[in-house]
């Protein structure tokens, strides 16, 4: 069995990639629902409290990239990294209300923002914010070191998955940064 | 029932994971002129040199002594090369033998053989601070079946150094971005469905 690998070197480290899977797979919103934190118990509590139902992430990771590696690829991800990069926006608070109706409070929203410019970014690749969102087709590497380099290099990240064109040349926008 | 919760701890259970990846032997990579490469092969001795000639100095010892050798649950380490295997080895013997009084071998046996490899370098400084969550390496050892020699010099043993409250190796494999057919040993075990972390 043999690999072709042609890539550029200085692509792979230090830098934030995007990249697009082959496999299209839509979320469901069962699964947007979860990653938003909303479970049967959570509907519940807040009902007996009589308190409206949060937007909220917890205090988890805020995708600073500096010093780290992540690799963004499900939709709890996703969210939250659009939501650190879009900066509380109304449009994505708008389009959250209409796709699960139950969340009332937008406050409790970490006020981090991850200085990725990724509307600029998904709309100069004609990319919905939504879609970005709700397809595991997109993965987004954030990489301070040279972690991603190390593995891609080592022959242990399988490239077959993405797009040609994402694979073998994957978008580097850190240049988009604000 | 009177349960009782102690005030102001937060206790976890995280832990280090660290995975030896063994790669398939019969895996050949194609160059820009269309000739194909095995992926794995043996370092050779001016790779070995060039590759710890940054801790050495003229008189050829090893200052290994301001690095940290806390090889724990961070930061995400994928430790490919001979001088990130040479630590992790001359490391993890080291923290063996604190441990282990009747048992002393190893670390002296290790750093011959890094002499016997390089044999520009005449001695090996190592930092005082050294830890581990467990001794993987050994366990390696046994059960896959390599000599320490294998580990450092061949390509095909690659270690990472991991935590499973980050689990960015775990990451690799649960958004399927692993190179299954490339990968023949994770001691981790992640290829053959996800692991509990």
């Amino acid at each position: 069995m043999s690999i072709v690998r042609i890539m550029n070197s200085e692509k792979l480290c230090d830098r934030a990639y995007f990249y697009i899977k082959k496999e299209n797979r839509e979320v469901t919103k069962e699964e947007l629902q979860e990653a938003c934190g909303i479970y049967p118990w959570t509907l519940e509590r807040h009902k007996e409290d009589n308190k409206p139902i949060p937007l909220w992430f917890g205090y988890g990771d805020e995708f600073d990239y500096k010093d780290n590696f992540y690799i963004i690829a499900d939709v709890n991800a996703r969210l939250q990294f659009a939501y650190a990069s879009y900066f509380n926006d109304d449009e994505l608070n708008n389009w959250i209300k209409e796709q699960l109706p139950m969340i009332e409070d937008f406050s409790k929203i970490s006020t981090y923002r991850n200085g990725f410019n990724l509307r600029e970014f998904l709309n100069e690749n004609n990319i919905t914010v939504q879609d970005f969102i709700m397809n595991d087709k997109y993965v987004v590497v954030l990489d301070d070191g040279i972690h991603w380099g190390k593995l891609v290099y080592s022959y242990l990240v399988d490239l077959d998955v993405f797009t040609e064109e994402t694979a073998y040349q994957p978008i580097d926008f850190y240049g988009s940064i604000d | 029932m009177k349960i009782q919760i102690r005030r102001n701890v937060f206790e976890t259970n995280s832990s280090s994971m660290h995975s030896l990846v063994i790669r398939r032997n019969d895996i050949t990579s194609v160059d820009d002129n269309n000739v194909e490469h095995p992926i794995n092969r043996i370092l050779t001795h001016d790779e070995m040199l060039t590759n710890i000639k940054r801790f050495m100095d003229k008189q050829g010892i090893v200052d290994f002594s301001y690095r940290n050798w806390y090889f724990g649950r961070s930061p995400f380490r994928i430790m490919t090369t001979f001088s990130e295997k040479v630590e992790y080895l001359l490391a993890s013997y080291l923290y063996f033998r604190r441990y282990n009084e009747e048992n002393q071998i190893g670390f002296d046996e290790a750093v011959a053989l890094i002499k016997k490899l390089v044999p520009e370098v005449k001695d090996i400084k190592c930092p005082s601070d050294i830890g581990f969550d467990e001794a993987y390496y050994f366990s390696w050892k046994n059960q896959y079946g390599f000599s320490d020699e294998d580990f450092l010099t061949h390509t095909r043993y690659i270690a990472i150094q991991d935590g499973d409250e980050y689990g960015k190796w775990h990451d690799v494999y649960l958004y399927n971005l692993a190179s299954e057919d490339v990968i023949e040993v994770d001691s981790m075990d992640f290829h053959n469905g996800e692991k509990e972390c």
